[in-house]
């Protein structure tokens, strides 16, 4: 059985996809795990590859859910990705890695796509 | 894709020319920099990143490597912002240069604000002096620079100029459009840029305003300390708590002339290394006076990249030990080598570093450590093995080191109060100095030999100058032979002595060295005993 929290991040990347394709993209990886963690979603659109971290909140207590996404988890994502990359021999596509966050409130939803999350 | 921009690395007072070498590549975004840089490069990612997006230009989203060659030197310090940032442009497009040779030749320093304007960085007018030497043609700095950078000697020949720039987007306008370059370049050249204000760090504490008629009595020790000014001897006044050895000390600042034009830049680049001096070049003589609990880098420069310390601050000034005898003696002992060989060689594993430190020391402390040893009315309660013990912190090799010892008795009742005798006020005293430093300079100056700091006073005079006086005055021959005999003086001390009397003799504005100045130098010497 899935948590409330676990269910609220399903619902949060279903959305972050429609939005995504909505936009142009082509997703080619949804939950992608390897031994070094998870990328919620991958995608493509001509010559770029995004790697999205998707944050989802139920309501905005204390921070804005994009502001959680710290460094160790951008380490985490980078080392996913490095791994992604070298797998599929992706080498001559550029790469960003942009963030997604997801407020939910009163059963509506606002979406903000922070693009270029580098570090 | 990879693009090379030169630039400048500070080493303590000298500089190396580096080149920032940047290749981008695709990959996961990233931003690296590699050749040993220390925190304040390393961060200069950032400023760089805040900078180009600010300025209206695009950062790429790329794999970066940014290279300080040659790899092997540290490099510190935030100069590198500006030649970073602006290779990043060019290699990514952004900078459409006609002339890619124009950027060969060229050289960057500046440190970057988060808005793209450039601050101004330290130490300028060396890393000016090595662009010249390395043959470039255009050095871009930030404009806040300018009045330094541009009192250099060459500055104004046809091949070499400074561009000073307010922005990092100035900056690149100007390497698009030629003609604004040359605009600019032909500016620099004909107008002649001088400090607009005299900005002295190194005396603006420590203008104490002692004027030397404000000294009552201690007629001895005013003539002594103005021997050693003019001639920039190390001198020691010893003397009871109050006797005045501190007000005199302090006054010496106010008898010596200002620096000359070679001097104001030998001390500007020591003090712009420690920090940015705004406006032009220092003016004043600098008059150190570091306290005795100073620290072995605090007095002789150090750190893990080495700083200047006291002795090179003080160069072509005064540096004042105030209590000498309660400074640590490992310290007295460090000075040894900077008072003899007048700079200060600093070595650390992947480089030295040299500082010059030609300064004037004035010591001052009391005849014992209850301080009325010798006094005429007060009885000294020490013991002869407590004075031995005093004393002993100051080595021999150290005391004859010292040209100039006064010892200095308090006033007597009735000096207080004696409002009629009118002493010689500081500038009429500076005159004579001036006078004599400017005999000094005459002699000297031929002897200027290239890469040596050229020297220009008597007590830097070396054994060729010595000898030549000695060889001039004959008549001196016979009392170099007595006093060496009677008072057991070492061959340094003998030549001590005949510089003093160079220096008196200069005092006189006469060409030879007579006996009465050489009795007088002798007098400095031998006068002083502690037992």
């Amino acid at each position: 059985m899935k948590t409330s929290a676990k269910l609220l991040g399903t619902i949060g990347e279903q959305k972050s996809c429609d939005y995504l394709t909505e936009d142009g993209y082509e997703i080619l990886e949804k939950n992608y795990r390897c031994k070094f963690g998870e990328i919620d979603i991958i995608a493509k659109k001509g010559g770029l590859i995004i790697f999205i971290e998707v944050k989802t909140r139920s309501k905005n207590n204390f921070c804005e859910p994009e502001e959680s996404v710290n460094d160790f988890k951008i380490r985490h994502i980078r080392n996913c990705a490095n791994y992604y990359i070298q797998q599929k021999e992706l080498g001559d596509y550029e790469f960003n890695f942009d963030v997604i966050s997801i407020i939910v409130k009163d059963k509506t939803m606002s979406l903000k796509h922070f693009r270029n999350c580098n570090i | 894709m990879f693009f090379k921009l030169d630039s400048i690395a500070l080493l303590g007072i000298d500089c190396l020319n580096i080149s920032v070498e940047i290749h981008i590549s695709n990959g996961l975004p990233s931003f690296t920099i590699v050749g040993l840089p220390d925190k304040a490069v390393n961060e200069s990612r950032m400023r760089v990143r805040a900078a180009i997006i600010n300025s209206g230009f695009k950062f790429p989203s790329k794999k970066i490597i940014i290279n300080l060659s040659p790899a092997d030197i540290k490099k510190e310090g935030p100069f590198y912002d500006f030649p970073i940032a602006f290779s990043l442009l060019v290699v990514s497009g952004q900078i459409k240069h006609r002339d890619i040779l124009l950027l060969e030749k060229s050289s960057f320093i500046g440190e970057l604000s988060l808005d793209g304007m450039l601050n101004p960085v330290r130490g300028i007018i060396s890393m000016t002096e090595a662009v010249i030497k390395a043959g470039k043609k255009l050095f871009f700095i930030p404009e806040q620079n300018m009045p330094q950078a541009s009192i250099i000697k060459n500055i104004h020949s046809q091949d070499f100029s400074i561009i000073g720039c307010k922005s990092l987007k100035e900056a690149v306008f100007l390497v698009c459009n030629s003609s604004e370059l040359k605009k600019r370049t032909f500016k620099v050249l004909h107008k002649k840029i001088l400090p607009d204000q005299d900005c002295d760090p190194a005396t603006e504490t420590n203008n104490t305003g002692t004027d030397f008629s404000f000294i009552k009595g201690q007629l001895k020790a005013k003539r002594a300390v103005e021997v050693a000014a003019a001639g920039m001897h190390n001198i020691m006044l010893v003397g009871p708590p109050g006797a005045g050895k501190t007000m005199i000390a302090q006054a010496i600042n106010s008898i010596l002339p200002d620096l000359d034009e070679t001097e104001r830049i030998e001390v500007t680049k020591i003090y712009s290394i420690l920090k940015n001096i705004k406006g032009g070049l220092i003016k004043r003589r600098p008059f150190r006076n570091p306290h005795h609990t100073i620290t072995r880098a605090g007095l002789t420069g150090g750190g893990i990249i080495p700083k200047p310390g006291e002795v090179s601050l003080a160069h072509r000034g005064v540096l004042f030990l105030d209590e000498f005898s309660q400074f640590p003696r490992s310290l007295i002992e460090d000075l040894r080598q900077p008072i003899e060989n007048k700079e200060i060689i600093i070595s650390r594993n992947s480089y030295f570093y040299r500082f010059p430190c030609s300064f004037m020391l004035v010591l001052a402390t009391n005849p014992c450590s209850c301080g009325y040893n010798g006094d005429k009315k007060k009885e000294c309660k020490c013991s002869r093995r407590e004075i031995l013990k005093y004393w002993g912190k100051i080595s021999g090799p150290i005391f004859d080191r010292i040209d100039i010892i006064v010892s200095m008795n308090r006033l007597e009742e009735n000096d207080y109060l004696d409002f009629n005798m009118v002493f010689e006020s500081s500038s009429e005293v500076k005159k004579r100095i001036y006078k004599c430093h400017f005999i000094q300079k005459q002699r000297y100056v031929n002897d200027a030999t290239g890469d040596k700091q050229y020297f220009h006073y008597n007590s830097e005079a070396g054994t060729k100058f010595i000898n030549k006086w000695v060889y001039e005055n004959k008549n001196l021959n016979s009392l170099i032979k007595e006093s060496v005999k009677k008072f057991n003086l070492s061959s340094r001390a003998v030549s001590a002595l005949i510089k003093i009397s160079r220096t008196i003799a200069d005092l006189e504005e006469i060409p030879d060295i007579k006996d009465s100045h050489f009795m007088e130098a002798l007098s400095y010497r031998i006068n002083f005993n502690y037992e």
